[in-house]
């Protein structure tokens, strides 16, 4: 019954990331190093320096869509791993641990030049100190003091007040953390850091988030939901992950225009869209199929995933002409935004407003306890907002038990709910 | 004005240099308050879960203030829920303040200048005349315990200010008790059943932050990668047999150092006894499969 075309630019963006893999796999296997990191950490930086990144999350991801993570997880447990650590920050590490080519994408990554991570979770020096012991290679760990108080509304603060809203002492360590590692790749790789380069990069991300920004507010405009979230993530990831590249700016820029032309055409996912669905959490990697199980038979489309509109949000920070304090600003908080009260409440409840959400489905992983905080206060403020919301327990890339029958069951009870308010059953 | 303290491994002298003398409050059980109880998720840390229901429950209201370490795993949930409910108006009156206090584990210079920062900006907020500093307590606490003159239980009960029940340490094999805090020393009595505790990491974990905080290698954020010498020493030091091993349910975090521990102990000839999730106040049908295996001597 679906006549949905994806954009034509999606391609682009899956056939770069596909080319900078191939290019990628090509530099280590002749040698070449990479830095092996968190998603919260200064990209930035790395790639200022020119060491090409693998984000552990991301890495992860890609275990998780090749139906590996059953096989790495069962193989934590046999090494003495118990079952309710996380998993999704974890996965990289245990199937780098396992050695098994057969069961790693690629036939799995070479020992990294450098780790990074920052303390934003309990876990995180932990499985990076095991990174680090078993591979040799330094680790730059990044601190995560916290703020006495999360003082609310950060979406609209942290773009020009960080040094105000942060606090000086949390960036002046954050920036020194940053320099420590700009120190530490020049000595890696034989490069020196460039500002006035690297300033131009911060400006191009500012552009490029910018961009997203437009998108989002088009999307959440649009009579009807222009385009799927499963489409909309890597339009919006692989860019972030590339970000203040000429190519990731350009993308961001043919991503918009594509949607502006797929709205102004009254383009929709959903020609008889009923509900409108937001899908809180990481995405569903082993599954991305399920974001599109609800249209056919209810019209109900996900229009909403964190994604894009926390590009502009996380991302955007004006420089004040300090670019590299500018950074330290966007990342001092960038994990913590989306998960901590009341930041992660109250961003969720304007973003639900925005698109105009009927119902709200949470992933809530049991076992990754960070991404799990603050989900009672969300799901009690949206239910506030008049947002209809279905938790589901589960985990980003554990697909062991992932009852897929039960979430949709759970799914299709909330549009029904959302429905019959309507007086529309 | 009093202060309590909620984490594990309470940085007593360092609070102490900035004129404050808390009382632990971390391993305090609270009941459910139903007010509060659907808001925090069944997977939170457990002693920050507790935590949250007394402060809703108005059990802490006796206190001013309450200082929150952040390095401590869930204490900083426990106060940014905590001041949440607050937010939301759901706490009492008297709710005690909360006040989270960043001292980070690391020595590099520019930690060192935002710890200091850290510790000035709480001596502004609650500091006060200098009080007694509890070190030499400790000290000699841990002394005592390897030295076999204290029962684990009466050592740990001591170390956190619990109501002990004395008795002359056991004979047995000497036991290093490791993984998550425990609530209380219930665990500790059951373990004395078949050897005596020599080793206790969570107060070794006290000890230390007390004397030295930022080079705890015990301390659950720790950022440098310590724990496994440290633990090595204390085997070797302590002339262990055995080594034990627990988590709770909820764990995230010291199930990273599992198998390396077993691995430790494996190479220096130790027995290792996994117990698996246990809850931090462990009730007797809580440890009857613990006995089972200590009366098997089934390894992890």
């Amino acid at each position: 019954m679906s006549g949905y075309r994806p954009l034509g630019c999606s391609r682009a963006a899956l056939d770069y990331q596909r080319d900078w893999v191939q290019s990628l796999r090509s530099a280590l296997a002749a040698g070449g190093g990479y830095a092996f990191v968190n998603a919260d950490t200064p990209l930035e930086i790395f790639h200022a320096m020119g060491l090409p990144v693998v984000v552990n999350q991301w890495w992860s991801s890609v275990i998780a869509a090749k139906q590996l993570s059953g096989h790495v997880i069962d193989r934590a447990g046999e090494m003495g791993f118990h079952d309710r650590l996380a998993k999704y920050s974890a996965l990289p590490l245990i199937s780098w641990l396992d050695a098994d080519p057969g069961h790693q994408p690629w036939g799995g990554l070479p020992d990294p030049a450098i780790l990074c991570a920052r303390q934003s979770a309990d876990d995180h020096q932990r499985i990076f100190q095991i990174w680090a012991r078993e591979t040799g290679a330094p680790l730059m760990l990044l601190h995560a003091p916290a703020p006495d108080r999360n003082k609310p509304g950060w979406w609209e603060h942290a773009r020009e007040d960080w040094e105000a809203f942060h606090g000086t002492a949390r960036l002046d360590l954050m920036q020194a953390q940053i320099e420590e590692l700009i120190d530490r790749l020049e000595h890696l790789t034989g490069r020196t850091f460039d500002p006035i380069a690297f300033a131009a990069r911060m400006e191009k991300i500012e552009e490029q988030e910018r961009v997203f920004e437009e998108t989002s507010a088009m999307i959440a405009a649009a009579p009807k939901v222009p385009i799927r979230i499963a489409e909309q993530i890597p339009n919006v990831m692989i860019p972030q992950w590339h970000r203040g590249s000429d190519w990731a700016l350009d993308h961001a820029r043919r991503f918009r225009d594509a949607v502006a032309a797929r709205i102004a055409e009254g383009g929709a996912v959903c020609s008889q869209e009923r509900v409108r669905m937001m899908w809180i959490g990481a995405g569903l990697w082993f599954d991305t199929g399920f974001y599109q199980a609800f249209e056919d038979v209810f019209g109900a489309v996900f229009a909403w995933s964190m994604y894009l509109p926390f590009a502009a949000d996380g991302y955007i920070r004006h420089s004040q002409g300090d670019p590299l304090r500018a950074l330290a600003a966007r990342v001092v908080s960038l994990n913590e935004q989306l998960h901590q009260p009341p930041w992660a409440n109250g961003w969720l409840v304007k973003q639900a407003r925005d698109y105009r959400i009927d119902l709200a489905v949470m992933l809530v992983p049991e076992n990754d306890r960070p991404s799990g905080y603050g989900t009672r206060f969300i799901a009690a403020d949206l239910r506030a907002a008049g947002v209809e919301v279905v938790e589901i327990t589960a985990d980003m890339v554990d697909a062991r038990r992932w009852d897929g029958a039960g979430a949709k069951a759970a799914v299709e009870a909330g549009i029904a709910r959302v429905l019959a308010q309507r007086g529309d059953a | 004005m009093e202060i309590g303290v909620f984490g594990h491994g309470v940085p007593y002298r360092t609070l102490s240099d900035l004129g404050i003398a808390p009382v632990d409050v971390t391993l305090n059980r609270h009941a459910d308050c139903p007010a509060v109880a659907s808001l925090i998720e069944p997977f939170m840390d457990p002693f920050a879960a507790s935590f949250l229901n007394g402060l809703a429950g108005g059990a802490l209201d006796h206190f001013d203030a309450i200082v929150m370490l952040r390095e401590s795993p869930g204490a900083l949930h426990a106060h940014q829920y905590g001041v949440e409910f607050g937010r939301r108006g759901m706490l009492g009156d008297d709710a005690p303040q909360l006040r989270l206090f960043n001292l980070i584990a690391s020595a590099q210079p520019s930690v060192q200048r935002f710890n200091d920062r850290s510790c000035a900006d709480l001596r502004a907020a609650l500091g006060g005349p200098l009080p007694i500093v509890i070190r030499g307590k400790l000290d000699g606490l841990v002394r005592a315990q390897a030295a076999g003159e204290f029962r684990g239980a009466e050592a740990f009960d001591q170390a956190f200010d619990r109501d002990g029940t004395g008795g002359l340490p056991p004979a047995g094999p000497r036991l290093a008790l490791l993984g998550a805090p425990l609530g209380d020393s219930a665990l500790h009595r059951c373990l004395e059943r078949f050897g005596r505790i020599v080793f206790d990491q969570q107060i070794a974990d006290l000890a230390a932050a007390t004397d030295d905080p930022v080079a705890n290698p015990f301390g659950a954020r720790q950022s440098a990668d310590l724990y496994l010498d440290a633990i090595a020493e204390e085997f070797s030091a302590r002339q262990v047999d055995q080594v034990v091993w627990q988590v709770d349910p909820q764990d995230d975090l010291w199930g990273w150092l599992r198998p390396d521990v077993a691995r430790l102990a494996a190479t220096l000839g130790l027995q290792f006894l996994d117990l698996g999730f246990l809850p931090r106040w462990p009730s007797d049908s809580d440890l009857v499969d613990v006995t089972r295996n200590l009366d098997l001597g089934e390894p992890g």
